[in-house]
């Protein structure tokens, strides 16, 4: 395999990964996929710099931290939740959280399945293209506040579960 | 373990569902900022979020397609520029804040265009770098979004393409859920060996009794899954995308499905892209091909066909409605005849012991576990080389072995199958494979194939026997390239006799192979016995095999015909390797065939 096909494969199997990373620092879905974008397109324009051997997901969190940095400072739209100094601390966690991310995912469907069909049904909505809290509690004739306490024990059951999944595979520190 | 603080897995999740309040905002930056255990909450939350949002994404309107390097470019250039003019509107803006992060951050990317430019440019004239740029920008998007792209299957080509659309890829607009969730008409039944995607590539897990979202397109990549819609069930075998619509509706854009209505009253319709296909009380199949042929071959009762049809009602005429035992194939340009055996469905679902076989790609596999009437059935398809059974032949039960067998009771019993048209020629090679029980070591005719008006005693090959030693032995004639005739009609004998003796009244996996110019072969219980070289064509001019029966001999006598048990026949028109031999032995259900882990009386 050339350099830039491997290069190329490398960045393609990370985009889940960078994806998580960056909505870690961004919190909305919306900034994470802009700046995802942006970060494929330095990456590729700094590929030159990736010596082979080192690990490609440190390099593009690098990147990618510097880039969120660069859009907050770019893009002040909006009030900023956490500050620079809070967002480094997050970017070191979630640097070594990552290296767990595709096991998580893995665990994240097995533990789909194990919830009833309606919390399914509610993480579906939730995560379809339009779904909101407010929408749910629409369609489904329900308040809003009743909606999100269920999709915060839904999300507390996932996490439970992906816990224990990890912790049964060996795989939890 | 637990998952963290409840208290902060609430606001967490009120913040990511644009619930919190700026005081529960506050709250939650206080908790991140002196407590570390609550900053990896918030990761592991966010990692949740984000695989959640990621998986559950719809897919852009992308389109992959080989592009030509121009195209490619283009595209690219157009991104480019797209990314170029946003960033230059958000820097006059901000130029005042972020000059020198931005321009310490892109300045490297800019050389080749020369200072002072900031924005991204792409050089011109290299479209290689071009086009790989647009892949990688381009993979990312797909894999956002298309999460059915995976590195294995892409062509190494590929890109997405918005030719309607901006270049910069934005979500798409968020529609307001405003149904409740769709009712359930299917559930899955069962399945073997299945893998299901998403329309969209995203990873199914689905176990038996799950209901199947209704008007959501599932992908079956892998293996066989049987769905219970309402009281009818659908065979399906990968690969395969199909929409289950109603109770009585299956969309099927690709791949093969078996129906067996059991419900007169509520039909079960199928929807191709060619036609749609309504069974009249029925056993069915379709099949519908890549390009969006659909073939239909009834089994029993009777199927309406619509070609071109997209809605049907009781009062719209069919084109055409089949028989059983017949078949058709709709094209766009209409209905077609086709052979009832051009097709073979899997009518019932397979263990994972039949799966593996079938897997190997067989011509013809027999496992007596479906015969009646006197009839063998050959388990890929009931409208070729059907077994019939002559004389003392019966299918039984051996108590050492699951399932039913083909027992041979005396002289009597044998076992013919018609050659279905045309494979006489196709057999330039074959391969055999058997369970076998004898009942004595004394000469005998096991399986072989011949001529239906010549008969077994004056045309065979291609024999699994016992010879006159008491040893299995492959038996197969030749034609001799040279001046050697031996034979009136120009065709030797080879004889590959076993090594290993067989053992009366134990199974055993007997192998066969051989090929023109090549090599005839024998294994038993995985391992070869013997190889002998082939110096001409295998012999033609024969449609018939036969299980049991006598044979001729080359003395011109005639040969015992076999007494005891066979089962599990499978025929292939290529010579398996010594791997897929061993493959096949070792498969073998376990405990079926004896008392050692692989179910087999002796060991390879």
């Amino acid at each position: 395999m050339d350099r830039t096909t491997e290069f190329v494969q490398q960045l393609t199997d990370a985009q889940r990964r960078l994806y998580a990373f960056i909505l870690s620092l961004m919190v909305h879905p919306d900034d994470a996929e802009d700046v995802l974008q942006e970060v494929n397109l330095v990456l590729w324009q700094k590929s030159g710099e990736f010596q082979p051997g080192t690990s490609f997901d440190a390099w593009a969190y690098k990147v990618a931290h510097l880039q969120v940095l660069a859009y907050r400072k770019r893009v002040q739209r909006q009030r900023v939740l956490l500050d620079d100094a809070l967002l480094a601390r997050i970017a070191d966690v979630a640097r070594d959280e990552m290296a767990s991310v595709e096991d998580r995912r893995r665990a994240l469907w097995q533990c789909l399945q194990k919830l009833p069909s309606q919390q399914r049904e509610m993480i579906r909505l939730r995560y379809s293209p339009g779904g909101s809290v407010q929408a749910i509690a629409d369609a489904l004739k329900r308040s809003v506040g009743a909606i999100s306490q269920a999709l915060y024990r839904i999300r507390g059951q996932l996490l439970e579960c992906i816990e224990r999944q990890q912790a049964s595979e060996g795989k939890l520190s | 373990m637990s998952s963290g603080s409840p208290q902060v897995m609430q606001l967490l999740s009120l913040l990511l569902d644009g619930q919190a309040t700026p005081e529960q905002e506050q709250q939650i930056v206080e908790l991140l900022k002196t407590d570390d255990a609550a900053v990896r909450q918030y990761v592991r939350v966010m990692m949740l979020h984000a695989t959640l949002q990621w998986e559950h994404s719809a897919p852009l309107a992308v389109h992959v397609e080989e592009a030509s390097p121009l195209e490619e470019a283009l595209a690219l250039e157009a991104h480019a520029a797209e990314l170029r003019a946003r960033r230059e509107r958000e820097e006059t803006e901000h130029r005042r804040d972020d000059a020198d992060f931005w321009l310490k951050l892109t300045q490297q990317m800019d050389e080749p265009i020369g200072p002072p430019v900031r924005h991204i440019v792409i050089p011109r004239t290299t479209l290689y770098i071009a086009a790989m740029l647009l892949v990688a920008v381009g993979l990312g998007i797909i894999y956002r979004y298309w999460p059915a792209a995976t590195p294995a299957t892409e062509p190494p080509g590929a890109i997405a393409h918005q030719p309607s659309v901006e270049p910069h890829v934005t979500p798409q607009p968020k529609p307001e859920p405003s149904v409740p969730p769709a009712p359930i008409y299917a559930r899955l039944a069962g399945a073997c060996a299945a893998a299901w995607t998403t329309d969209t590539g995203l990873p199914l897990t689905l176990a038996q009794g799950d209901p199947l979202p209704s008007d959501q397109t599932l992908v079956l990549r892998q293996g066989v899954a049987q769905l219970a819609i309402e009281n009818n069930i659908a065979v399906i075998e990968a690969p395969a995308r199909f929409t289950v619509r109603s109770s009585q509706r299956l969309d099927l854009a690709q791949g093969k499905v078996y129906g067996i209505v059991n419900d007169t009253a509520r039909n079960l319709t199928i929807h191709t892209p060619t036609a749609v296909i309504v069974d009249l009380g029925t056993e069915f199949g379709v099949r519908v091909q890549p390009t969006g042929e659909s073939d239909v071959v009834v089994y029993s009762g009777r199927v309406a066909i619509y070609p071109g049809a997209t809605e049907v009602d009781e009062k719209t005429p069919p084109a055409q409605v089949l028989e059983k035992a017949t078949a058709a194939q709709i094209t766009h340009t209409g209905i077609h005849p086709l052979e009832p055996a051009a097709v073979d469905f899997l009518r019932d679902l397979p263990d994972s012991y039949t799966w593996e076989l079938l897997a190997t790609r067989p011509l013809a596999y027999w496992n007596f576990a479906d015969s009646q009437e006197g009839r063998i059935a050959n388990l890929l398809s009931p409208y070729r080389m059907t077994g019939r059974i002559e004389g003392a032949a019966l299918i039984d039960r051996d108590d050492a072995v699951a399932g039913a067998s083909l027992r041979l009771v005396d002289d009597t019993a044998c076992v013919v199958i018609d050659d279905e048209p045309g494979m006489d020629d196709r057999l330039t090679a074959y391969t055999v494979a058997m369970w076998v029980k004898p009942l004595s070591t004394t000469p005998q005719n096991i399986f072989l194939r011949t001529h239906s008006e010549l008969g077994p005693i004056v045309r065979f090959s291609h024999q699994v026997r016992i010879d006159e030693q008491g040893r299995f032995a492959h038996y197969v004639f030749s034609s001799v390239d040279g001046s050697i005739s031996a034979r009136a009609d120009n065709y030797w004998y080879l004889d590959a006799p076993a090594t290993d003796s067989p053992k009366p009244g134990e199974w055993q996996h007997v192998v066969i192979s051989a090929q023109d110019h090549g090599w005839i072969r024998l294994y038993i219980n995985g391992r070869e016995q013997k190889a002998v070289a082939v110096p001409g064509r295998l012999q033609r001019e024969m449609n018939q095999w036969r299980i049991g029966g006598p044979s001729g001999l080359v003395s011109g006598e005639q040969s015992q015909p076999f007494t005891g048990w066979v089962d599990e026949i499978v025929l292939y028109d290529r010579v398996l390797t010594p791997a897929e031999i061993t493959h096949l032995f070792n498969i073998s259900p376990a405990g079926a065939r004896g008392s050692n882990p692989h179910g087999n009386p002796i060991g390879p």
